[in-house]
């Protein structure tokens, strides 16, 4: 298939995002959606998340691929193709979203492996201590009072759902998925997914941070 | 007693290439002329009683498409594309008043389309799409209304002279031929074709024909992915015999007969 390679390329890095992130939105939901049920079951997890098995499915299934889907994503991210300021239709807004909203779950994803990830991995971390250290580190304000790290993980988390959820409806189109017909009912499901889906990080990430999460308490863990 | 406010518009006229150039000096400098009457008027019919009162001669008063009996006036030839204010639109079917919209005192800023060769002042080059007329308009079913007026082109995030993607409007015109020839399908596959889409759909939400170019592309899509399947299961050597067919240009060439600045018009009348 000489000239093809780019159309390979082009495809596999919606399917190297997608499948990813599916992978990864549910392993984490069911422990996440345990938090504020109890302290021991997720700690239970994060053990099982330290064995050899899980490391390899991890490494191999989430992060290589999305190391692939990232550098070329930076790639379109960085290439220009943006005129929102001008044309403001819907579509334009939702496709200049998910280019933007790249790099920056690019910066928070190496943040979140740096800080938590590679401390466990490297037995540097227990990983029974690690939750801890999680809330700690989530909860630390700068010598002004203001909470850094979680603000930044409530812009990741808003940037994640924005992202996924736009993320998916290019995938359908890009694909050729969809009819005309579902096509509308598509971009209301995923708008609600990414709804969803930042309700319920954002509401873990305050309860991590604050004890407290989403509307002051009002939804429970 | 309060006083009505004068409404008044500044038209700022580009000079076609000129307006690129980082220089600018008095024989680059925008042509500038304050309309404070007539806005019910089209911008078209503004420009061409502008170029009454100027004369055609360039400089001062800069050329500008679909005037007089070169163009239509009615939305119908789409040789009256021009950026205001940056925006793709066709000037025949604008008015003074929507530029101005709410405000009394306002700049338009007039500039030719930016993703095509300038010929002179606002008129750019669409010789090629004046040329694949027909093709257009019979290739794809989808596109029997399209006035080949550029702006989907125009407005796309992902084209441009930097960009190999030949743009919505020629991957519409391939998709029609997609099933039947060789050539359509090479376009389609290859690296200006659909990888080039990502699905902004600024195309769709901007043409002045209100062609749904975007879902056209989506099917298009569809038929590249059961293409890609079946060809990543097939030999080589079955790939080898279809690709020497005679009379089906590489694509290299057929990018070369019709660049993304053409306005991505593909004549597929060459397959045949
Ligand atoms: S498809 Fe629409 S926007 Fe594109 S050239 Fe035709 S009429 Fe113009
Ligand atoms: S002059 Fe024909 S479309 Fe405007």
């Amino acid at each position: 298939m000489p000239g093809w390679a780019p159309l390979l390329i082009g495809r596999l890095h919606s399917l190297l995002g997608v499948v990813p992130l599916g992978i990864l939105a549910v392993v984490f939901a069911v422990p996440l959606a345990g938090l504020g049920g109890g302290r021991q079951a997720m700690s239970g997890w994060i053990k099982l998340t330290d064995s050899v098995p899980w490391l390899i499915a991890e490494v191999s299934l989430v992060y290589l691929p999305l190391l692939v889907h990232a550098a070329y994503g930076l790639r379109l991210a960085i290439s220009k193709s943006y005129n929102l300021t001008r044309y403001s239709a819907a579509n334009n807004w939702s496709y200049s979203l998910q280019r933007v909203t790249g790099p920056v779950i690019l910066f928070w994803a190496a943040t979140h492996i740096w800080l938590f990830r590679i401390p466990v991995m490297s037995g540097e971390l227990r990983p029974e201590d690690s939750l801890d250290f999680v809330f700690a580190q989530l909860s630390a304000t700068s010598t002004s009072g203001v909470p850094l790290l979680l603000i930044g993980y409530l812009g990741g988390v808003t940037a994640l759902s924005i992202h996924l959820g736009t993320g998916v409806e290019r995938f359908a189109f890009t694909w050729g998925l969809i009819s005309a017909k579902r096509e509308r009912l598509l971009r209301q499901s995923c708008i609600a997914l990414s709804v969803l889906l930042w309700l319920f990080l954002s509401h873990v990430t305050l309860l991590a941070g604050t004890g407290t999460g989403l509307l002051g308490g009002l939804i429970v863990g | 007693m309060s006083q009505r406010k004068i409404q008044q518009l500044t038209l700022q006229i580009h000079r076609g290439q000129l307006h690129r150039s980082a220089q600018v000096d008095d024989a680059t400098a925008p042509f500038e002329s304050v309309v404070s009457e007539g806005f019910d008027r089209s911008l078209l019919a503004t420009l061409e009683q502008l170029r009454a009162e100027h004369g055609t001669s360039e400089p001062p008063f800069p050329k500008f498409p679909g005037a007089g009996s070169d163009g239509c006036s009615d939305g119908g030839c789409g040789k009256c594309a021009v950026l205001v204010n940056g925006v793709a639109q066709l000037s025949c079917q604008t008015t003074l008043q929507s530029i101005l919209g709410k405000a009394n005192k306002k700049t338009a800023a007039l500039a030719p389309l930016s993703k095509f060769p300038t010929a002179t002042g606002l008129v750019v080059e669409r010789q090629k799409q004046r040329d694949a007329g027909a093709t257009v308009a019979t290739s794809a079913a989808a596109l029997s209304s399209c006035i080949e007026c550029g702006i989907c082109f125009e407005v796309c995030p992902n084209t441009g002279s930097d960009r190999s993607f030949v743009g919505p409007l020629r991957l519409v015109v391939a998709a029609g031929s997609f099933d039947d020839q060789e050539s359509a399908r090479r376009l389609s596959l290859g690296e200006q074709g659909v990888v080039g889409c990502h699905g902004a759909k600024n195309c769709t939400a901007y043409c002045p024909q209100g062609i749904d170019l975007a879902s056209e592309i989506r099917d298009l899509n569809g038929k590249v992915r059961r293409q890609l399947w079946r060809s990543l299961f097939r030999s080589s050597s079955d790939y080898a015999s279809s690709s020497a067919e005679p009379s089906q240009a590489a694509p290299q060439e057929r990018a070369d007969e019709a660049s993304p600045a053409d306005g991505g018009v593909v004549d597929s009348s060459k397959d045949d």
